[in-house]
Order: structure tokens, then sequence, then C-alpha cells
């Protein structure tokens, strides 16, 4: 046993100090948890029908405060309107178009990527051409532009963000590809007489997934952020519906005399986007020294 | 034996007159090879040595049909491989298998080691993952590695233990040559003596053919029975490795040996030779011990 202890106290303190640089961000996972309950049961689970106005009981504050009562948690707007029920209406808008614009522009991003950096040459050139014109062009224009067309949605806005982010996949992750598609190990499958669809289905997609995963989680917190941004300025989210980003400009009037009404969907913005980032952040420290090895 | 492309040859795999050129837009063409040809016959190992510049990669890449020459053609078995139909190809590719330079990069770091050994049979057969697990475990055993191995990823072994499995995901489909592009050259000078003599113990159990890239002279002599030597895209000696080391003929073969402290030359008899990638050889003399 005595010749154990040295041979196992090596590992551990590799292990400490690994730990250090990389501690677990319990409070971000549970918030982000907390977060897609909500995003997707948050209906169900919703006190009050988060559009019902009872303009009798409109500015109507927390249970806690003076005046307050249990029958509406955390207040009412200026509509009577259940703020917790409208939270959770609103979190399942942000989840919607959180998720979704991530993962579409997040497909169409490593589409691209594979395309132009496994293809090369003239396509490459283009399409590098194209993700570059994408990004030069002012997200806030685009979406004014767009719902002048079309109408506010929570379609349109979900458009609009895939609009603005794919280039951004498509250009970290082309790099990527390019860098893999030269790592010996594609060039064996090749040797052993793999196509291309062999090298980027086996090879390529899996060693890219760590990336693609740090810049999704990251994305989320744009996303969100953006939504909100949107909705705030009245090109978002339409009316009725309840959205962070509305409720937070509905809100603003009433600062000074009903804080609740702006102050309970700044902070879930905040907590939300917050722990989007660390996450990713984190991601992005324990994902990325494992793929250049 | 000919010594060029000529029909009568027991060569397995074969350059016959190849020739590489790179044209660039708006640039110089590069000719990488200028009219090669060399083979490698059953369990015999051919030294091919040439500083970096030389041509040794863009040969290697015609002989492992991961690219095409611009002309001139590449036998197996004596048959073309332009004329080469879908089966014909599949007996290509499981008869002619490479070991790369480095180990660290040659080794999916997100596939298990039995996976990484067998893709060809992945790749060709879709083989049951029974039947590849077994066969990665024949292959540790033969490459002097623990069986259990195999369930094991790349980041979990040493350079060397990494460099036996990329050996044994060559020997995968019993392949008649091996191109090993500078095998040794990420790994210290022990672990490279064993690799050596792998190599050797696997060329006498099976009679595969080697083609060794590489520019350690030692090693070049050590294992080869033929060397030829790569310059500027033509080869400019070809013959039995001991003469060839004996008597060499062409000035670079000289410089080559020189530098590598093999004869007692000496480096200020020679006349500069024009070289822009590997300035060592000729400008530097070679501390002596």
């Amino acid at each position: 046993m005595s010749t154990m202890t040295p041979t196992r106290r090596a590992p551990r303190r590799r292990g400490l100090k690994r730990s250090r640089h990389s501690r677990k961000p319990w409070f971000s996972m549970a918030a982000m948890g907390l977060f897609a309950f909500c995003g997707i049961f948050g209906a169900l689970i919703a006190p009050h029908d988060p559009t019902q106005n009872d303009l009798a009981h409109s500015l109507a504050p927390p249970f806690w405060a003076e005046g307050g009562s249990t029958t509406y948690l955390l207040g009412t707007d200026q509509l009577g309107r259940d703020i917790l029920s409208r939270l959770l209406s609103g979190a399942q808008v942000s989840f919607l178009v959180a998720v979704g614009a991530v993962l579409i522009a997040g497909a169409i991003g490593l589409g691209v990527a594979l395309l132009a950096g496994y293809t090369g040459g003239r396509l490459d050139a283009f399409l590098t051409r194209v993700a570059d014109s994408a990004m030069a062009f002012p997200v806030l224009l685009l979406a004014v532009i767009v719902v002048a067309l079309y109408g506010k949605s929570i379609t349109i806005v979900i458009v609009v963000l895939v609009l603005a982010v794919w280039p951004q996949y498509a250009r970290v992750l082309r790099s990527e590809v390019i860098r893999i598609r030269n790592e010996d190990y594609v060039v064996m499958s090749k040797v052993m007489g793999g196509n291309a669809r062999w090298a980027i289905v086996r090879h390529i997609v899996p060693n890219v997934v760590p990336t693609l995963l740090v810049l999704a989680t990251l994305q989320i917190g744009f996303a969100i952020i953006a939504e909100g941004s949107l909705s705030f300025l009245g090109i978002g989210v339409p009316a009725p519906a309840a959205s962070w980003g509305n409720m937070l400009a509905d809100g603003r009037n009433f600062m000074q005399t009903a804080w609740w009404v702006p102050v309970f969907p700044g902070i879930a913005l905040s907590i939300t986007v917050l722990s989007a980032n660390l996450l990713g952040d984190w991601l992005r420290q324990t994902l990325d020294p494992a793929t250049r090895r | 034996m000919l010594e060029s492309g000529g029909v009568m040859t027991d060569y397995i795999l074969e350059a016959c007159n190849v020739v590489k050129t790179y044209e660039a837009r708006g640039a110089a063409a590069v000719h990488a090879l200028k009219d090669v040809s060399l083979g490698v016959a059953q369990g015999e190992t051919v030294g091919l040595v040439g500083e970096s510049g030389s041509g040794k990669t863009t040969l290697m890449r015609m002989l492992l049909a991961i690219e095409e020459p611009t002309t001139g053609v590449v036998r197996f078995r004596g048959t073309p491989r332009n004329e080469m139909g879908k089966a014909e190809m599949k007996e290509y590719f499981n008869n002619v298998s490479a070991v790369f330079q480095n180990p660290f990069s040659s080794l999916n770091p997100r596939r298990r080691l039995w996976d990484v050994m067998t893709e060809r049979r992945a790749i060709e057969r879709r083989a049951k993952k029974s039947e590849r697990r077994e066969r990665a475990a024949e292959l540790t055993a033969m490459v002097g590695l623990p069986e259990d191995y195999i369930d094991r990823y790349p980041h979990q072994l040493s350079g060397g233990q990494r460099q036996r499995i990329a050996i044994a995901r060559a020997l995968a489909e019993d392949p008649s040559v091996i191109v090993l592009d500078e095998p040794m050259s990420a790994l210290d000078v022990s672990v490279s003596a064993q690799i050596a003599n792998l190599l050797l113990e696997l060329q006498e159990n099976f009679g595969v053919g080697f083609l060794l890239i590489g520019h350690d002279m030692d090693m070049i002599r050590h294992l080869c029975h033929r060397v030829a030597v790569l310059y500027k895209g033509d080869i400019v000696e070809q013959g039995p490795v001991d003469a060839v080391m004996r008597a060499p003929e062409h000035d670079y073969t000289k410089r080559l040996l020189a530098a590598s402290e093999l004869t007692s030359l000496e480096i200020d008899d020679l006349e500069p030779v024009e070289s822009a990638d590997a300035p060592f050889l000729i400008s530097q003399p070679v501390p002596t011990h």
C-alpha cells in the first residue's frame, strides 16, 4: 500500500489544479435548467392567464409589500395582468427564440463551414465573402426592414436573429474544419479508401462539435438579449403576448411608482443571459484543451 | 529486377516516370517531381531520403492515392492505378497502407483505439463491431501492447504507444506494402529503436515491403535494403544501401552522410549545394563528440 500512495497523489493534485480553473458552474447550470423548464412548461404552471386584464387590480404590488396579496405573487402591471404569469410566458418566448435561432443558425453555419472549409477554392472564397457581407449588415436595420415588410411575430424575430448570427458560426467553424481536414487522421482515412462523406461524418463533424457547443451556448445569451431589445423597441414580439423585452418597455414608465413592473423581467433577463455566458465560458475552458490534444 | 519502370519487375508498388507539377494561379508552376521511378518489392525495405522540399512527401501522396500524378503512373502488382476498377481499388486500399510521422495527429482523438485501428473495415465492409474489436485485439498484441488498450482513447497513450497503434492500423488488412513517413522522428531515441525493431520483426513475419521515408541516415542504414536519394524532385542516386553509403556518387548524398556523421568526409571539401530549406545540411559543420 505504501507504494500506492505517491502514485495516487500525483493525479489528485492535477485534478485539484484543474478544477480550480474550471469549477462546475452550478449556479449557471441551475439557472439554465430553470429557464429551460419554464421555457417548456411555463404556460402550465402559470397561476393566471398572462394576457388577462384586471383593471380593478392594476399595479398591485408583490405579496410581501404593503397592499400586496398572494393572488398576484409578484404583483400586476398597469393593466392588472399577473407579472409572474407574464414572466413564465415570456420565458417561453425567450426560450423558443433563443433555442430556435441558435439551432437554425448553427445548422446553417455548420453546413456553410463544411462546404467552404472542406471544398476550398472558389466556393470557399465565395461563401466566406457572403458571410462577411452578412456580418457587416447592421442587425437593427435588418430587423426594422424585415418587420416593415412582413409584420411582427416570433417567427420574424427568429429569422432576423438567424440572419444575424449564422455568419459567426460559419466563420469560426470554417477555420476549425480547415484545421481538422489537414490532420493526419483525415488524410489517413483517404489512404484507407474513405471518401469525402466519410471524412466529414466520421472525423470532421465530431471534432467540430465542442466548438459548436461553446458557440451555441454563448449565442443563447446574445439571442435572449436581442429578442429583449427588439421587443423593447417595439419591433419584436407583438403586444398582447408577453416577452421580457416588451414587459421592460411597458414597465419603464412605472419605475418610480411601481418598481416591480420593470424590475422582475429585468432580473429574469439578466440572470438568464449571465448564466448562459458563464456556462459558455466554462464549456470553452473545459472542452478546448481536449480538442487541441 | 529492373531499376526503372519496365514491365518485368517484381515490384508490388511502383511509381513509373511520375511527374507532379503544381500550377498556381498567377505564380510560377512548382515542379515537385520530375520523372521519378521507384518500386518496392515483397519483403524489401526501400529508403527514400531527401531534404524537406525535395518531393518526398509528394511522392508519398502519389503512392498512397491521396493525389494523382500529372503524368506517369503508379502501378500495383503491375497494373496501373488509373486503369483499376472498383474491385481492384479495394485491393489497392487493402494492400497499400501507411504510417505517418506524427502519432499525435494521426489518430482521431474522439475515437476509441479499436475503432481507429479497424477503420478500413468500417469503410469497406461495414464490418460488425464484434469482428472489428476482435481484430483490434489481435493487432494490439501484434505490436506489443496489452489487448485491453483497444477501449482506450489516443490521449491516454504515450507517443511511442500511439505510433504502435498507427502501425497496427497499417497492418489491419494484411498489406503487402507500408509507406512509413519518418515514423520515428517524433519519438525519442530509445522508443524509436523499439519501433525500428518492431518493424524488422513484422517484416520477417509477414514479408511486408516498406518504403521508409526519412533523413536519419543511421536508421536508413539499419533498416533498408535499398536506398533512393531524392533531390529537387529527381532521384539522383539509387542502389543497395551499403553501396550508396560506402561510395556515394552525388554531392547531395555525400552531404547527407556527412551531416549524419557516418563518414569521415570533410565538410569543407564539399561544394555548397543550392538549398532553400535545409541550410543546416551545408553551412554548419556537425559537432563531433
